[in-house]
């Protein structure tokens, strides 16, 4: 009985944290003047309301499953990455550059796995620089993973705006990618971009589980996570592991990228991770490092993201930012209550 | 290059590296107390934020930055109840107080102001005049250095960083020193968030600090954890700032126009080159991270 | 008649159901050396964290000088004049040992936490703190370099810097938790003759240890501590070494030798040569390290801990990562193999097996099961293939194998899939030795096996260790308890300063020569 319920209490904490999100939220909201409940009414009409509301949260939770892997990932091995962002971005300029050069007579299957392929690779090595520096060099990857938010940001700005910008538009943004290259939508939603992409996040996050639960890969991370020096004597090595956790969990948000360039922009626009990197925290922590968790909160995270979007137009006091605290507000509660342990504490 | 501009220059340099200096002394009182301190980016943005406003509302720059720094220390505590009461990973705690400055301050922005991007431009003498920040940054970094090598609280603040046995042994709670320690961490924080906007800008804007928190926590531990090495850090930003600035629109032969998206990684990719390259080395307090 | 100082009377403390100490009664008179032995968990640390208002009685009474103790922290027990140097040392490594002087005296400034804190803001005097202190340790004739940083000093004025600490505080009675656990023989020889002088003055010492020999040479009375009970307390010239032993233990304990059969040295398993590694930051640098292990064959490193021997342990660990900088003329060869070409991940796939001295830190995940501990450090033995190579881990063949172990060894309870953290050490130990020795390895890295383990257990794990030596296999024993590796090695080699200075065989073994080049002292050959 005691072991059931202590098996419980990850999945309860879980349940608390949201509740006690989505009240604080209700706070703020009758804080701010609305009434609470009309608030959630709008929040939850918003995100399931009409078939195409259903296929933005499918949308999105395609994206947040991956940038959730993205922080649950490297957190199997101890080290903590923000810099979903910025890794985002990459991989979108990846994406949208493969697609946009690649020969126009290739088959659409080949021509459509290969621009992912980019936006992976891209957005891995791109974290595994912030990975690289912490795993040999010592220097702290939270540091470094938000520098690269930064530079990212800069850098595709300055490439969108300068070489890569489309003539047919005065936005920041690239040509469109070939209609036939695009990722396909699942009709049912009414022309929403709910697309294969979600059946992609979907089989990352087995991907994972079959690895940590499984293999000897797996079995590294969580030693390097729990006891570096024991890692260590067991001959396996420290900095490589985490290492490749880094560039994996980068990687993951290539998915992210290719979701949006391929499944709804079709095309690099500047800013486009609009903070899902950042949102992957939250999911990962919701979810509790794990596979199973980061699904379910991911979807819910896509739910509260696109049910808030509805409250910048039926809401005359909150704005879409509701859903940015209750975001903050799960962490602190579920940070504060489970006991998370990343590498910290010997850096040198 | 004649002496008068590259005194002005330093100036400008300094003045612009002041926020980052307070956040660097900020996170070295937690730091050396033997808490990571990853919440400077949120605590200087809700000093910015809370600065900003109250300077609009009162009527006063000065009165904006005692409320900015109030308020950190009370954000501050908040980061103590996390990770000394509830003992929640420093990183991960850090990492939400960061995420409540992200998205909370739209929210409140929106309620006082019905805009969530920012707050209304301070009149003039609302603002604070171009020396305040320089002032008070220099200030805040010769007490630190005073109150670390020359009192009993210095001591303890060190001591509960290096070896918290010893000092319980002595009869001083550790856990007691670093809730101060926070507290000031919050404090001066707020305090380098509130110049920004209450003298280096005229109002508070979204996300104004752009990783400061971040490029301070580096400057401190290239700084090796010591007051002054870490002002001077900052003061490369500083330098750094004021390059960009000049650099923007400047035509360079064979180049063309520096682009400002270019310019703008600058101080980002220093950092990545000082991560990469010198702070590996250096050596931190042995208990940061285990209180 | 003396008169009583510190009387225990009836004390309990319990932690959840653990009865930590158990009825405890005995007293100190003043002026006395006053030993408390006990083994691991007997209760002696739990006696003094009452002593010094650190844990809070359940029942019973602690009086000093007459009165019941009523501070709530080392601090009030400093003001009574209760002072106490504890095992690992209260300093802080990178602050100077003036510094550390400094820190000890704020207990004294004022009462209320505010009124300290307000207090604190003061300036520090150091100038006049540095001429008493200066004068005080010239009195008692020590010598301590007040502005060093402590990592700097060696263990023994790290452990007067200690005392002057107490001194300093006008400290009456004071109280040392196993102090010569990390001094060499000779630094205890005058660390005995300090604590002479000291008692001589006028002070009340209290010694907690587990060396019954340093008890015997200095102790006045002995009070013996067993599963938290006050056995008794003795006159120290009534009872010989073997008593103590025995009434610890509560049963007669073995102090003679181990069976050991008579064994030639076969093959070269582990052959080290002018092995010369660069220490880095604070540790110690090693020098041309020659030695060799054989089957058959018990190689113990004796030394003063920080001599280089866990450098030499991580070495024979990573060799490959070790060789190259150094130059040419470095030879490890591990099992016939040239180390250059080994890194971890290859001595771990070899017939070696590896008992790290921190246990939780080194050789366990404390938070997982028996059964993932299995598979650390040994995951490629049940790897089983999938699509791209061997990856995948056999869980299933993993306990099935642990089973077993768990049984031969009599690891206590035998469940794998109980948390290793809750298993108390020596079952713990056991585990480890029960992983690594199980699968017939030719060669044993083994370091500090019985630190941490109760009486029982060591006879196990030095049985163990014996009868691996018989069957052929060669090991390499780093051990800071002399007796131990007496006991158990072929040849001892004695590490000081990152070289070995001195060599003895078995027949050659004497605890005084052993000692003395344990100190850096004199080399025979």
């Amino acid at each position: 009985m005691m072991q059931q319920l202590s098996k419980l209490k990850p999945f309860l904490v879980s349940i608390m944290g949201l509740a006690l999100g989505l009240l604080a939220g209700s706070l703020v909201a009758a804080f701010a003047g609305e009434n609470p409940l009309d608030v959630l009414m709008i929040m939850v009409k918003g995100a399931f309301g009409t078939l195409h509301d259903q296929g933005m949260v499918i949308y999105f939770a395609s994206i947040l499953i991956a940038t959730g892997l993205a922080v649950a990932i490297p957190f199997q091995a101890g080290v903590f990455n923000i810099g979903a962002e910025g890794q985002t971005l990459i991989g979108a300029m990846a994406c949208a550059l493969a697609a946009l050069h690649l020969p126009q007579d290739l088959p659409a299957f080949v021509a459509v796995t290969v621009s992912i392929l980019a936006a992976v690779l891209a957005a891995g090595v791109w974290g595994g620089i912030a990975g690289a520096i912490r795993a040999f060099r010592g220097g702290h990857e939270v540091i470094g993973s938000i520098m690269l938010n930064f530079i990212a940001a800069g850098l595709t700005g300055w490439l969108v705006v300068g070489t890569f910008q489309t003539s047919d538009s005065q936005n920041p943004e690239t040509a469109a990618i070939a209609e036939q290259w695009r990722l396909g939508r699942f009709p049912a939603f009414d022309g929403a971009p709910a697309t294969v992409a979600i059946l992609i996040s979907l089989m990352a996050a087995v991907i994972f589980w079959i690895v940590i639960e499984k293999t000897r890969p797996g079995f590294r991370l969580k030693a390097v996570r729990q006891s570096p020096d024991a890692a260590q004597v067991a001959g396996y090595s420290v900095a490589w592991t985490r290492f490749w956790a880094f560039f994996a969990g980068s990687a993951a948000c290539g998915l992210a990228a290719a979701a949006m360039v391929l499944g709804e922009a079709g095309r690099f626009r500047m800013e486009m991770s609009e903070g899902f990197g950042f949102l992957g925290i939250p999911v990962a922590l919701l979810g509790r490092g794990r596979p199973v968790g980061v699904v379910f909160a991911a979807f819910l995270f896509a739910a509260l993201h696109h049910g808030a979007s509805a409250l910048d137009i039926e809401a005359t006091k909150v704005t879409r930012d509701l859903a940015q605290v209750i975001a903050a507000v799960v962490v602190i509660f579920v940070v504060a209550q489970a006991r998370f342990k990343s590498a910290n504490g010997e850096r040198r | 290059m004649d002496s008068l501009s590259l005194i002005e220059l330093f100036l400008s340099a300094l003045r612009f590296a002041a926020p980052l200096i307070l956040a660097a002394v900020a996170g070295l009182y937690s730091e050396r107390s033997g808490v990571i301190q990853i919440a400077l980016e949120g605590f200087m943005l809700f000093g910015a934020f809370v600065g900003a406003t109250s300077a609009h509302i009162l009527g006063d720059g000065v009165a904006g930055l005692f409320m900015a720094s109030g308020f950190g220390m009370i954000v501050g505590m908040f980061y103590g109840v996390l990770v000394l009461k509830l003992k929640a990973d420093q990183i991960v705690a850090g990492t939400a107080i960061n995420m409540l400055a992200w998205g909370g301050i739209p929210v409140v922005s929106k309620m006082l102001f019905d805009v969530t991007s920012n707050t209304p431009a301070l009149e003039a003498s609302e603002r604070l005049p171009n020396w305040v920040p320089i002032v008070v940054a220099l200030t805040v970094v010769a007490v630190t250095y005073v109150l670390i090598q020359k009192t009993s609280f210095g001591l303890w603040l060190t001591v509960a960083g290096e070896k918290p046995e010893a000092l319980r042994a002595a009869g001083v709670s550790p856990a007691g020193v670093r809730w101060i320690a926070l507290m000031i961490s919050g404090g001066v924080a707020a305090l380098g968030g509130a110049l920004l906007s209450i003298s280096l800008a005229s109002s508070y804007t979204r996300n104004m600090t752009a990783g400061r928190g971040f490029m301070a926590l580096a400057a401190l531990i290239l700084g090796k954890w010591k007051p002054i090495p870490a002002c001077i850090a900052c003061l490369l930003f500083g330098v750094c700032e004021v390059a960009q600035l000049k650099l923007q629109g400047v035509m360079i032969p064979g180049f063309g126009v520096v682009p400002v998206q270019l310019v703008q990684i600058l101080p980002y990719a220093i950092t990545m080159f000082l991560l990469a390259g010198v702070v590996g080395e250096s050596r931190a307090p042995a208990k940061l991270g285990q209180s | 008649m003396a008169s009583v100082l510190i009387e225990f009377s009836h004390v309990t403390k319990k932690y959840g159901s653990l009865l930590a100490n158990d009825d405890l009664c005995f007293s100190v008179n003043k002026g006395e050396i006053h030993a408390l032995i006990g083994e691991n968990g007997a209760g002696k640390s739990t006696a003094m964290k009452l002593l010094f208002g650190l844990e809070t009685l359940t029942s019973g009474v602690i009086k000093v000088n007459g009165s019941s103790q009523s501070w709530m922290s080392p601090r009030g027990a400093m003001a009574s004049g209760l002072g106490m140097v504890h095992q690992h040392f209260m300093l802080s490594p990178v602050h100077s040992a003036l510094d550390n002087v400094i820190l000890g005296q704020e207990q004294l400034k004022g009462h209320r936490s505010q009124i300290r804190l307000f207090k604190s803001l003061r300036f520090i005097d150091r100038k006049s703190i540095l001429r008493e202190l200066q004068e005080l340790s010239s009195s008692v004739g020590f010598r301590i370099p007040w502005q060093e940083p402590v990592e700097n000093l060696p263990v023994g004025i790290q452990q007067q810097l200690e005392i002057a600490k107490l001194l300093y505080a006008g400290v009456e009675v004071m109280i040392f938790d196993e102090p010569t656990a990390v001094l060499s023989p000779e630094e205890t020889e005058t660390f005995l003759k300090m604590i002479r002088n000291l008692n001589q003055t006028g002070r009340t010492i209290i010694i907690i240890t587990h060396k019954l020999r340093e008890v015997k040479s200095i102790a006045d009375r002995v009070t013996v501590l067993r599963r938290g009970k006050s056995v008794c307390t003795v006159e120290c010239s009534d009872v010989t070494v073997q008593d103590m032993a025995d009434l610890m233990v509560g049963r007669h304990v073995h102090l003679g030798e181990l069976k050991r059969s008579e064994k030639s040295p076969g093959d070269e398993l582990l052959y080290i040569e002018h092995l010369t590694v660069e220490g880095l930051g604070s540790r110690p640098t090693l020098t041309d390290v020659s030695l060799s292990v054989k089957e058959g064959q018990v190689v113990g490193i004796a030394g003063v801990e920080g001599s280089g021997q866990s450098e030499l342990f991580d070495a024979v660990l990573n060799p490959g990562r070790v060789l190259r900088p150094s130059g040419m003329n470095s030879v490890i060869r591990v099992l016939g193999q040239d180390g250059r070409s080994l890194d971890r991940k290859l001595i771990r796939q070899q017939a070696i097996a590896v008992v790290p001295a921190d246990r939780l830190r080194e050789a366990v995940l404390p938070e997982e099961t028996l059964l993932e501990n299995e598979l650390l450090g040994h995951d490629h033995e049940f790897a089983a293939k999938a699509l791209s190579g061997y990856q995948w881990i056999d869980r299933k063949k993993a306990r099935e194998r642990l089973v077993g172990e768990l049984k031969t060894f009599d690891v206590r309870p035998p469940d794998p899939d109980a948390r290793l953290g809750g298993f108390s050490g020596g079952n713990q130990q056991k585990f480890v030795m029960a992983r690594e020795l199980s699968r017939n390895p030719k060669l044993i890295l083994c370091s500090q096996p019985t630190r941490g383990v109760d009486v029982g257990a060591i006879e196990q794990i030095h049985g163990e260790l014996l009868n691996r030596r018989d069957k052929g296999a060669g090991i390499l024993l780093i051990s800071s308890q002399l007796d131990e590796l007496m006991a158990l090695s072929d040849v001892i080699h004695v590490m000081y300063s990152g070289k070995i200075v001195a060599t003895f065989n078995r027949q050659d073994f004497s605890e005084h020569a052993i000692g003395l080049a344990m100190g850096g002292g004199g080399k025979p050959s």
